[in-house]
């Protein structure tokens, strides 16, 4: 059986029912027709309505390339925090800022779980241990305090600067 | 040695530490007789009955003193034994207790000692004192003791003069229905365990070291509200002879008429809101505060409405408050001494504001004194004088403040007092300037003047001569015992009738000195409530389109989670937008753990981080943070808990935290959500917070034994229980203060609701915690934990086993004390138990118990028998072919696991490459895991 997953632009992408399982909301959906694996001729639709087509094809690949990985599926938040990124993973992720955002919110929607965490671990990465100037650089942002309420934000952050 | 225990005695020598004497870790030490190590030495010499002797005394005595420890449970003193030596505690503590064992009367500590008047006056023992922890004795011989004494015959006068004092003390205290209430606390109280024998006493006594619930129901004859015991202990037992020589009158006497005065003194004991003297009344003995705080007042009658005629009101003005060493009723002493005579009336009224001790001293006696040496009274008349002045002072304040319609109180009040219609109150000291000293009993024919009964009887009421009788009383007359919650029941201003004595603080100085006061002002806190409400309006303050970047707020909401609590908190910088988000993000910090910077976290950054986390925290974890104090963690607790719900609190080794701050956890809207607590390490902790912590089952009533708690309930909440009525899973660790009580108190108030309970190395608490647990069925406790609780017996097993049926986890390692008994009986009463751990309980598990262990528990998939050195190859491999469950087996260190009993070798084990594993499979088709 093939799945045939269409984007919200409309573009289709055939993959193996296995690789689309990678995606939680899809197996479930699978799991509630009741599909099995006998007929192998029967094809599937799943019309995903908000992500694009170039972000899906960005996840699907990495859906491919873990087809057979075994992820822990703990709930143990702890473990799963502190885990580092995998390199694989790393290298896939290293695209624009707004592809990676879509990336991590269609992982989200999608209920992919280990590439959610390591999406939202390659932006912790681009915070940890940064200037605030810094940060707002990466993120473009711009900083609306005035110099008074930036000065009594640091007071309450005497404990957490000296970290 | 008489007390028929000496097989266990063990001597200690020189390298003890005087401050090691807190822990019991130092066993095996050799003996070396006649040698005291100096710090003993020095422990020695404070005591009281060598305070004052020679260091040549010293050295006799302690050259002649042995050292000797009993086990918990073991008997020192029997009943009815003649007396041979006596004992200091110099470590641990031992138990008066009753002939047959059962009620223990009272509990003495370090520093104490007892056994001394039998071997002085060759009394047989009429009580018996068992050991309740490991106890090291300093024991003197009667032969010792004689053998020096003559030597030294200023000290031998001391001691038994001393001796004597509390001997006439006791009888009196006897023949007034008083008790001898015993303090632990004390910093070296003299106790005399051949004291403690009528039933009387032991009551009192049982009630007032084991307040409240803890006694059983027909031994609390007498009960007295809990919070009484705490403080009427102060110095129930400071040598009357030192009380009275501390005076600053009778500093300078020869103690050969100390002695006199000692002899003829009367102890007697109020409650709360009783009067003590009457105004008006006939007297002139003295009172001497030994312990507690009396007001002075100044009854006043007016007329409220003289056209409605009757409407009369007695008004109290205090005048003043008397505490610790002082005294009164000098002013009609002194009156006596100056018109012989006549009959002296007392000049105001006194009346107790809480549980007060004081002896009293006859005016006759007191005369006879005078005479001979008159200066005694020169200090009596200076304080009367200042009392005097300081009265007209008050009083004419008065009168100015309150002009009409209360103008005429003083003509009022002088025309009552010249006609004498003052209520006549006779007292127990209503003798005669005649009377004998002697006379001066609790009789029932106190209504002097039958003529003005009528218009006395409310007073009358108040007026209570048993004090046994009056814990009703204390309901209604509450008010003035309320400031001893609060610590500021005296302030110097509060006693200008002061004569420099020790410092007077009738109430026990709290170990929970909570300094609500200093909390620092909380600044840009907001709680999360208000955060939300205000969210809308901070995100439009500025335009955020431009400002925000490009991460969406889902995608930042994600990563903040992935980050720790400093690097979110220093998020706030980047701006309005990420400060809001990180501000009422849902989901954020719900656990709230701290652990991993525990060395930099103090008051300071536990405020700062409470602040920044707001009320969103269900689980809070500041173990080991030990830097932090009351300020910081009731800023926490009170902060988060009161518009949160916090549903798990560890705070392990938070020792700094004091019980007022951990009670502040059992106040209702924190309380409530309350599911977990550990209060591990925490030194503070008492019985007073753990029955706080768990609450009370149901709502106080009439009965007076609840009397604290009612009180505490109309304070914080008037219509809910105080508590955590929740909580389900408890870990008290090391929390060596806990004692019995708590044990009651949760077997009464918990005991269908705990899941898991942690004690380990609670040394306090006995087999007689446990046996409150064998009436009360712990359904659904699962986890329980007594590592180290070493002297916990046979029978606290059997209780556990009797009331805890569901238990799956149990942890014995170190229960030394245990015998096979007990795990036979857990066998057959815990039928669920999934793991066992019965490290070390040598002398409780052999091949025998493992049988019966394999056969009766079903379940069991683990069992660590460490360092069981009686289990044998044939007991391991009947656990192993029977067991259907076993999946972990932890032999190691039993060196006679490997062999059968006649020393040929079982099969060995081998361990995995690497670790002490060996994985075998049983013929049950389970492969158990085997540590070797």
């Amino acid at each position: 059986m093939s799945i045939s997953i269409i984007s919200s632009d409309g573009e289709p992408f055939k993959v193996e029912r296995k690789v689309a399982e990678r995606s939680v909301l899809i197996k479930n959906m699978l799991g509630d027709l009741g599909n099995d694996d006998d007929d192998d001729d029967e094809s599937f639709e799943v019309p995903i309505p908000n992500v694009r087509g170039s972000v899906l094809q960005k996840i699907l690949e990495w859906c491919e390339h873990h087809k057979d990985t075994a992820f822990p599926d703990d709930e143990d938040d702890d473990s799963r925090k502190s885990a580092p990124v995998e390199e694989w993973d790393r290298e896939f992720l290293r695209v624009d800022q707004e592809m990676l955002y879509e990336i991590i919110l269609g992982a989200n929607y999608l209920n992919i779980r280990p590439l959610l965490d390591a999406g939202c671990k390659v932006v912790a990465e681009m915070i940890r241990g940064k200037t605030p100037e810094e940060i707002r650089r990466t993120f473009n942002i711009v900083n609306d305090f005035s110099p008074e309420e930036e000065a009594a934000i640091k007071r309450e952050n005497e404990w957490a600067e000296d970290r | 040695m008489e007390t028929g225990s000496g097989k266990e005695h063990e001597c200690y020598e020189l390298g003890l530490q005087s401050d090691e004497l807190e822990d019991g870790d130092d066993d095996g030490y050799l003996a070396v007789p006649n040698q005291m190590p100096p710090q003993l030495m020095q422990k020695l010499s404070k005591f009281p009955l060598f305070r004052n002797a020679p260091p040549a005394f010293h050295k006799a005595i302690a050259g002649r003193l042995k050292l000797m420890t009993h086990h918990a449970q073991e008997y020192i003193v029997k009943f009815g034994e003649p007396a041979k030596s006596m004992y200091w505690i110099l470590r641990g503590s031992v138990a008066v207790t009753s002939p047959d064992g059962e009620a223990v009367h009272a509990e003495l500590v370090a520093g104490q000692f007892f056994g001394e008047i039998g071997i002085l006056f060759n009394r047989p023992r009429t009580a018996t004192v068992i050991a309740q922890t490991k106890v090291l004795l300093g024991v003197l011989t009667a032969e010792n003791f004689n053998a020096v004494l003559p030597d030294f015959p200023a000290v031998e006068r001391t001691i038994r003069d001393e001796a004597q004092e509390r001997l006439s003390m006791q009888d009196k205290r006897k023949k007034n229905g008083l008790s001898n209430i015993i303090n632990t606390k004390a910093v070296a109280p003299v106790i005399d365990a051949d004291d403690l024998d009528t039933a009387a006493s032991a009551v009192a006594i049982a009630a007032s070291t084991l307040p409240g619930p803890s006694v059983p129901p027909m031994m609390r004859r007498s009960p007295s509200p809990p919070e009484f015991t705490v403080h009427d202990n102060v110095d129930q037992s400071i040598p009357t002879r030192d009380f009275l020589r501390g005076l600053p009158m009778f500093t300078l006497l020869p103690s050969n008429i100390i002695h006199e005065l000692v002899l003829g003194v009367e102890p007697r004991r109020y409650d709360p809101f009783e009067y003590i003297v009457r105004k008006g009344e006939l007297g002139r003995d003295i009172y001497f505060i030994v312990n507690g705080e009396v007001e002075v007042l100044a009854p006043k009658r007016f007329s409220l409405d003289d056209s409605n005629g009757a409407k009369e009101k007695k008004v109290d003005i205090v005048l003043g408050r008397l505490g610790q060493g002082q005294y009164f009723g000098e002013m009609a002493f002194l009156q006596s001494l100056s018109n012989d005579g006549d009959r002296i009336e007392r000049s105001a009224d006194i009346r107790t504001v809480s549980t007060v001790d004081v002896v009293v001293v006859t005016g006759d006696q007191l005369e006879g004194l005078y005479a001979r040496y008159p200066q005694i009274c020169d200090e009596m008349r200076e304080t009367a004088r200042k009392r005097t002045d300081k009265n007209r002072d008050q009083e004419t304040e008065e009168i100015e403040l309150q002009a009409s319609p209360f103008g005429k109180w003083r003509g009022f009040q002088s025309s009552v007092t010249s006609r004498k219609t003052q209520p006549i109150l006779a007292t127990t000291n209503n003798d005669t300037p005649i009377g004998p000293a002697d006379s001066t009993t609790h009789t029932g024919a106190h209504i002097a003047s039958s003529t003005t009964a009528a218009s006395s009887a409310p007073s009358l009421n108040a007026y209570r001569l048993k004090p046994s009788s009056s814990s009703t009383l204390v309901d209604d007359t509450w008010p003035p015992f309320s400031k001893k919650r609060v610590h500021s029941q005296i302030s110097p201003s509060d006693l200008p009738l002061n004569i420099g004595l020790p410092p007077m603080n009738p109430t026990v100085p709290s170990v929970n000195q909570f300094p609500s006061h200093q909390r620092p002002h909380p600044f840009h806190y907001m709680d999360h409530a208000k955060r939300l409400r205000l969210a809308p309006i901070a995100g439009r303050r500025r335009s955020s389109l431009l400002s925000t970047g490009v991460l969406p707020d889902r995608v930042l909401l994600k990563v903040f989670s992935t980050l720790k609590l400093h690097e979110l908190m220093k998020l706030r910088l980047i701006c309005r937008r990420w400060r809001q988000l990180l501000y009422v993000a849902p989901g954020l910090f719900e656990k709230l753990d701290l652990t991993q910077y525990n060395t930099s976290i103090n008051d300071k950054a536990l405020i700062q981080i409470t602040d920044f986390v707001g009320s969103r925290p269900k689980e809070i974890d500041i173990s080991n943070c030990f830097h932090v104090t009351d300020v910081g963690l009731s800023y926490m607790v009170n902060e988060i808990g009161m518009s949160g719900s916090i549903r798990v609190i560890k705070m392990s080794s938070v020792w700094e935290a004091s019980a007022m701050a951990i009670m502040d956890i059992a106040v209702q809207s924190i309380g409530h959500h309350i599911e977990e607590l550990d209060l591990s390490n925490c030194r503070k902790v008492r019985d007073d917070v753990i029955e706080r912590i768990v609450g009370w089952k149901t709502q106080p009533n009439s009965n007076a034994v609840w009397n604290e708690q009612s009180y505490v309930n109309d304070i914080d909440s008037p219509e809910s229980s105080v508590g955590c009525p929740k909580l389900k899973v408890l870990s008290l660790g090391y929390c060596k203060h806990l004692t019995d009580r708590s044990m009651y108190h949760i077997a009464m108030h918990a005991n269908d609701r705990i899941e898991a309970l942690d004690i380990t190395r609670c040394t306090t608490i006995t087999d007689a915690g446990f046996a409150y647990w064998a009436y009360q069925p712990f359904s659904m406790l699962k986890k329980l934990k007594l590592n180290d609780c070493t002297f916990l017996s046979d029978k606290s097993i059997a209780a556990i086993a009797s009331s805890a049926q569901n238990l799956e986890v149990l942890d014995l390692s170190f229960c030394c004390a245990l015998t096979d008994v007990s795990i036979d009986v857990l066998s057959l009463g815990c039928p669920n138990l999934r793991y066992l751990d019965a490290s070390f309980c040598g002398s409780a598990v052999s091949d025998s118990t493992l049988l019966t262990l394999s056969i009766h528990l079903r379940h069991l998939q683990s069992l660590v028998i460490k360092g069981c050195v009686r289990v044998t190859r044939a007991g391991v491999d009947a656990l192993l072919t029977n067991s259907t469950s076993l999946t972990y087996l932890d032999i190691s260190q039993c060196r006679n696991a490997h062999f059968y009993s006649d020393s040929s070798p079982g099969i060995p084990f081998q361990p995995r490459p690497g670790s002490r594993s060996a994985f075998i499979s049983t013929a049950n088709a389970k492969v158990v895991e085997i540590v070797v």
